[in-house]
């Protein structure tokens, strides 16, 4: 399990899309260094004949009948956006320079 | 009728049963607590007063003729700001919604207003939930009704405190790693963490999707049963609620518990347990003696294990779940010049996200990267299996489990903001019943020499809320720590 440094912060905050800078780069470098080194502990536990648990009631792949239903209108929903709407659309050239 | 928010909710619904008084009255009487109280308290982020009195007057008329929907009929509540309400502001205490008004109620809330619920309005928490003290909300702490210096608990402080302090009968929250039993126990009242799937989450913004669950506060183990039952069962939006029956919670609460047996598992009486906890935890399982239930020492060996996998697993679903607010679908405009879609992104999250959320996504990010996965998430998600299989086999000799909540009571505001490991261990309690998604209850069981609220939580299997609101209740039978009230 590797160290994390400022750069590879950067990296993974770009992966998760969020524009750190590099203050907050080495804050958030120092804090999961300490959160991963508290995982460590993870380390004793032998798991080689363990299974992953995925669900925890026990259900399995649960299936519904493929039937379209309308909830809300798309109008409605598209109104949780901030961007501006045309045609019942996003108008997501508003976001980017031309 | 002078203290009518002090009421149960039980009590309440005689009262509008026998027209002492009018859903109208208390829900005036309410919102004029609130606007003395709340300042102070910071429970509610947003208040509903217009749409409230409209609620109440309309449940007035199904008063007096006789129409009551049943016993939430005109009872006034709060609902946590992670809950979508239709027309009314929903922010999960995150500046990336400020301004988010959901089109849609959640199934848990429209069930409720189906049953007459006065929505007073939406209370604090820590950010998307992420937290356990409400100090990682964008809008401000919530402070502890019996001590303003204190925390209330978190995440869903917003809704203990509301109950707390007078500013609702029940209240709505959810817990996806003790964040309902946690601020039950800082604020001296009953909190419900249900079996994973009992209750929908539909509507509900999702923070680590294997592990949420939806709850109440209330005054009593009664009360919290009654908003439970109109809660619980399968909802077609949410797969992960199976077509398990949703028995009467209140026709089994006063069973009789002689010859029950109680687990205490020692894992949860060591280091790092405030003494004063331990007494009154103790003292509660002399109360169970007397009922005649026979108390059992036992042990769940992989409990120390349980809060680093969650803080691998939660993180890594978080991070997942939050990618939605990206400020297209979901989010604020950032401020400045955008360059690009991808600036456009980075502005927007990094403004709109505080730091906890920040640190939780980067921290889910990563081990959910490639060549990290197997390290972090998929041992994690073995060791689950382990922490599960331990309460599966303890569970074939005792009824319930009764442990400590938190291992103190609550902390001071700014004890523990700067480290965020020791945050995170405040939660070591409540985790392991989170992570195998079984069912468990806050209950008040006496008060520090500092007069503030100590929990007891029973914990019991998948789907055995009767049994533990059975065992709640009775205790409730027996003493009066849910009676006191915090002098605001």
């Amino acid at each position: 399990m590797s160290e994390i440094n400022k750069d590879k912060i950067k990296h993974i905050a770009h992966l998760a899309r969020i524009g750190i800078d590099d203050e907050q780069a080495e804050k958030y470098a120092k804090q999961m260094n300490g959160i991963l080194d508290y995982m460590k502990i993870l380390e004793e536990v032998d798991t080689s004949n363990v299974k992953m648990t995925t669900q925890v009631t026990g259900l399995k792949s649960v299936m519904r009948s493929d039937e379209v239903k309308q909830y809300s209108s798309p109008d409605d929903l598209l109104d949780c956006s901030v961007l501006s709407k045309l045609n019942h659309s996003i108008v997501v050239k508003a976001i980017i320079k031309e | 009728m002078s203290q009518l928010d002090q009421l149960t909710l039980k009590k309440a619904a005689e009262g509008i049963r026998s027209g002492e008084f009018k859903p109208s009255e208390l829900t005036k009487s309410l919102l004029e607590r609130i606007k003395r109280i709340n300042p102070d308290v910071n429970s509610y982020l947003t208040v509903t007063e217009e749409q409230a009195m409209e609620a109440a007057s309309r449940a007035d008329v199904r008063a007096s003729k006789g129409e009551l929907i049943g016993l939430l009929d005109g009872i006034p509540a709060g609902v946590k700001d992670i809950f979508n309400t239709k027309g009314v502001r929903s922010t999960s205490a995150s500046k990336i919604l400020d301004n988010f008004i959901p089109p849609y109620d959640a199934t848990s809330v429209l069930r409720l207003k189906n049953q007459g619920m006065i929505m007073l309005g939406k209370t604090n928490t820590d950010e998307f939930a992420c937290g356990g003290s409400t100090e990682y909300s964008a809008y401000g702490v919530t402070k502890n009704p019996w001590n303003y210096e204190c925390v209330a608990g978190g995440s869903s402080g917003g809704s203990a405190a509301a109950v707390a302090a007078g500013l609702g009968y029940y209240a709505l929250g959810s817990d996806t790693g003790g964040s309902i039993r946690q601020p039950a126990s800082f604020c001296g009242v009953t909190g419900v963490k249900v079996t994973y799937g009992r209750v929908s989450r539909s509507g509900v913004t999702a923070m680590a999707s294997s592990l949420d669950t939806i709850g109440a506060f209330a005054r009593t183990v009664e009360d919290a049963a009654i908003v439970i039952g109109a809660m619980a069962g399968n909802d077609e939006k949410d797969s992960t609620t199976p077509d398990v029956v949703v028995p009467d919670y209140l026709s089994s609460l006063e069973n009789d518990l002689a010859g029950k047996t109680i687990g205490v598992p020692s894992e949860y009486f060591s280091e790092g347990l405030d003494s004063e906890v331990e007494a009154k935890i103790r003292e509660a399982l002399k109360v169970y003696e007397s009922l005649g239930c026979k108390i059992k020492e036992v042990s769940l060996p992989y409990t120390k294990y349980a809060v680093a996998i969650y803080y691998i697993i939660m993180p890594a679903e978080l991070s997942a779940n939050l990618s939605r607010m990206d400020g297209i679908r979901f989010g604020i405009k950032p401020d400045g010049e955008v360059e690009d879609i991808l600036d456009q992104y980075y502005k927007t999250r990094n403004q709109g996200f505080g730091d906890e959320v920040k640190r939780r996504i980067l921290t889910g990010t990563y081990v959910l990267s490639a060549g990290y996965f197997d390290a972090y998430y998929k041992k994690a998600q073995k060791v689950r299996t382990l922490i599960i299989e331990d309460f599966a086999k303890v569970f074939q000799d005792v009824d319930v489990l009764m442990t400590p909540v938190a291992p103190t009571p609550a902390f001071k505001i700014g004890a523990n903001t700067s480290d965020p490991l020791s945050m995170y261990l405040q939660d070591s309690y409540t985790i392991p019943a989170s992570v195998a998604g079984l069912a468990g209850v806050s209950i008040p069981c006496g008060f520090s020499s500092a007069g503030l609220p100590i929990g007891l939580q029973i914990i019991g299997p998948q789907f055995s809320e009767s049994e533990i609101f059975n065992f709640g209740h009775r205790y409730q039978m027996e003493t009066d720590w849910h009676e006191k009230r915090p002098n605001v």
